[in-house]
């Protein structure tokens, strides 16, 4: 079951090699341009990380504003041990997860007591759902359980991070993903019995 | 498309990895980041910022110390120069300039024929801020001797026995004081008055006297100074057994103004056998020193001469609790107990670990010693929990709390309050012990002085007695006579020759009256009555019974010789 695979960096990513020591100096020293330059080629790949967070593309901008804010002030402590854009991909996700915690009311309930429960699903609707669908989708869950999804998912994270990181336990963590995946077939069932959807669909 | 979980999970990160996001306007977000940078404050290098305050502030510390180096290096050598003038070279002459302030009161004293006695000095705010403070307080004898007083009674048919009175009262003391210094007054027959410094408030004005005072003192220690004074030792408790009376009236200099005590003068009266009943009694109606009359009747003023230790032992009502802090933590299932201490601990962390390890054997986990400041119990009760005895520091596992609170929080066990009460019984029982003991000591030091000591917080008539014979039967003595034998406008004294004390009697349908006296009690009757414009005495001796006693012989007596028999009486008495 923990065949999980690592999530892989985004295409954009491919922006590290523009990303040069010498952008990284002048955002030290507080120049504008470099400032500029960086935040341009971390935007396409961080608007991403945003938009899993938040439904609304305005948000998600103003989140990765609020996160490079962060970044420039903390940039001068940024050690060359690793690589940069995963020291920014971390501090975006976790301004979003900050900005995700203020409005998620965590359940406290443990996966030992909630039975888990397998919503089986067509496999042929799978081909039908657009990614633009499926992040639609991962929004309109509760938005605890959005958040615990997300970061295991997508980010990648074990369920003892995942409570670290929420301040929550691993059970209501594990509970959390549970109600996200049967809520996630549930809706994509629903969803396609009533046609609502598809309308990004090739 | 699999159902299960995993392959759930690969077709969401698959979807993430085509997801696009739909507005890429990199312009107008940059736009907005661009003003939230302007208005965001660049952070400062604090580094540099930090080496700079540090080099300003060591600069300023090597100035600053340089500076009172400086200073107090001039300051030494001012100070040597003035020690040179004041005192002079030891081999230079002493000249009258030289010689110390006491010794010049000491020799000044001396020419004038008074004692000088040092006194520790008592602590107090207003003394510890006078400029005098620290040097010797003196002690003297009366200045001058007032004639004896003259009595109050209006009545023209009591001139005789007033004149009478007058004549045979002892000489009254005088002493002019300075209420601005502590003083001690020996007075003739050896009372002791401590008078404390600004013990003396004017009564209009409400300020402290700084000017001479005038303290007269009345002494009555035997049966003529208290027959002449017209004394009784009469309480509505019953008869009392005096140790002795005294008279204080104090006037300002130059007024007739009475000055009001605003603090206790500490009265030491002498005495041949100690008694340790003996206690303070103050007239019924207030005397004050206007008021010269007589008190006719005593009451008890509550200052007992046994020792009382008044000091409330809390360890009796609080109990010590080991207060720690034990913290686990879960993820690393370590546990740390944390301790107190007080900085000025003069044991390594070392050492005080290990003394805890010692007192709390279960601790298998880290040991952590903080330094808490310990500044006032109540706080320290409140925030932190831990406090000092006073007797220094303590390693502050521990804290006071009163023995039910100790109970209610659970901080002890009902095996821990078994154990608190035997510790409570024997700590009850060394504080009774420590107080006898000390009861016993303060007793043998009054004995060994031989005074009773009391503190007076007003003028006029005190007196130092106790209760006569309180398990003995009590009896109204009546000495009776024929109407006609003796007058009816003389003052009727009984005196008792074992014990101390003189009763007035009531003339009543030709008898005279004394109420409740102990039965048998070897007394004598002190008689001063006028008849047809001559003073007329009788002195007889009687046992006190229920039967009446009478004929009394009354015969023409003069100051001179009522005294000689009085000093008779005086001499018969037995103590």
């Amino acid at each position: 079951m923990n065949n999980k695979k690592k999530i892989q960096l985004p295409d954009s990513i491919n922006n590290l090699e523009l990303i040069t020591s010498d952008i990284i100096e002048g955002c030290v020293q507080q120049h504008r341009k470099s400032q500029e330059k960086l935040y341009r080629l971390c935007h396409k790949a961080m608007l991403k990380v945003c938009c899993l967070y938040v439904a609304n593309a305005q948000d998600a901008a103003a989140l990765y504003n609020q996160a490079m804010v962060k970044v420039f002030a903390g940039i001068a402590q940024y050690r060359a041990a690793g690589a940069f854009m995963a020291w920014v991909r971390r501090i975006v996700v976790n301004t979003c997860i900050d900005h995700c915690r203020r409005q998620a009311k965590f359940m406290v309930q443990s996966i030992d007591a909630v039975a888990e429960e397998n919503y089986q699903v067509d496999p042929a609707v799978y081909d039908k759902l657009s990614a633009a669908d499926t992040i639609q989708l991962v929004h309109e869950l509760p938005p605890a359980s959005a958040m615990v999804f997300t970061l295991y998912v997508i980010e990648g994270c074990k369920h003892a991070e995942i409570a670290a990181l929420l301040g929550i336990s691993t059970g209501t963590s594990k509970w959390h993903l549970n109600e996200a995946r049967r809520l996630l077939k549930q809706k994509i069932d629903h969803h396609i019995l009533n046609n609502k959807i598809y309308y990004h669909a090739g | 498309m699999p159902a299960d979980n995993n392959n759930t999970d690969d077709f969401f990160q698959q979807q993430y990895q085509q997801f696009e996001p739909g507005r890429l306007e990199q312009d107008a977000d940059w736009q907005q980041m661009n003003q939230l940078l302007n208005s965001t404050p660049r952070p400062r290098r604090r580094k540099k910022i930090t080496r700079r305050i540090i080099r300003y502030m060591g600069g300023l510390a090597l100035i600053t110390t340089v500076t009172y180096y400086t200073i107090n290096r001039q300051r030494g050598a001012r100070y040597q120069q003035q020690q040179h003038k004041f005192y002079g070279n030891h081999s230079q002459k002493k000249t009258p300039e030289t010689v110390p302030y006491a010794a010049k009161i000491i020799q000044a004293v001396a020419q004038k024929n008074t004692t000088v006695k040092h006194v520790p000095l008592l602590q107090s705010q207003r003394r510890s801020n006078h400029p005098n403070k620290g040097q010797v307080v003196l002690s003297q004898h009366s200045d001058t001797v007032l004639l004896p007083r003259q009595m109050t009674n209006a009545d023209n048919s009591a001139q005789p026995l007033n004149n009478f009175f007058a004549q045979l009262a002892q000489p009254v003391q005088q002493f002019n004081i300075n209420p601005t210094r502590d003083t001690l007054l020996l007075c003739a027959e050896g009372t002791v008055l401590r008078i404390r410094a600004y013990t003396f408030m004017h009564p209009l004005t409400n300020k402290y006297i700084k000017d001479s005072l005038v303290l007269v003192v009345r002494e009555c220690y035997d049966y003529t100074s208290m027959f002449a004074n017209q004394l009784s030792t009469l309480s509505e408790a019953g008869p009392l057994v005096t140790g002795g009376m005294i008279y204080l009236a104090a006037t300002i200099s130059n007024t007739s103004e009475q000055p009001r005590i605003v603090r206790p003068i500490n009265v030491q009266m002498p005495m041949t056998s100690y008694d340790p009943s003996m206690q303070l009694y103050l007239p019924a109606a207030a005397t004050d020193s206007s008021n010269t009359r007589q008190p006719e009747n005593w009451v008890a003023a509550a200052q007992l001469q046994a020792y009382k230790n008044n000091i409330i032992f809390r360890g009796r009502t609080h109990i010590k609790i080991m207060d720690v802090q034990q913290r686990v933590n879960k993820d690393e299932k370590n546990e740390t107990a944390n301790f107190q201490v007080q900085p000025v601990v003069d044991i390594t962390d070392d050492k005080i670990k290990a003394l805890v390890q010692n007192r709390y054997s279960g601790i298998t986990g880290r040991i952590v010693i903080e330094k808490t400041m310990v500044a006032n119990e109540k706080t320290v009760l409140k925030n932190t929990r831990a406090m000092a005895t006073g007797k220094g520091f303590v390693m502050a596992d521990s804290i006071f709390l009163p023995f039910t609170e100790a109970l209610t929080e659970k901080l002890i066990s009902q095996r821990d309050s078994l154990r608190f009460a035997v510790l409570l019984r024997q700590d009850s029982l060394l504080y009774r012990q420590t107080v006898q003991r000390d009861s016993i000591a303060f007793l043998q030091k009054m004995a060994f002085e031989k005074a009773y000591r009391f503190n007076v917080n007003g003028l006029g008539w005190i007196n130092c007695d106790k209760l006569m014979k309180p398990g003995v039967p009590q009896v109204d003595f009546v000495i009776r006579y024929a109407p006609g034998e003796a007058p009816s406008n003389g003052l009727y004294n009984l005196v008792f020759t074992n014990i101390k004390s003189i009763i007035r009697g009531q003339y009543i349908n030709g008898n005279i009256h004394f109420g409740r006296l102990p039965v048998g009690e070897p007394v004598q009757l002190i008689c001063i009555a006028e008849q047809q414009g001559k003073v007329m005495g009788c002195i007889k001796a009687f046992r006190v019974s229920n039967e009446a006693a009478g004929q009394l012989i009354f015969e023409p007596t003069s100051p001179a010789k009522m005294q000689q028999q009085l000093a008779a009486v005086d001499a018969a008495l037995i103590l």
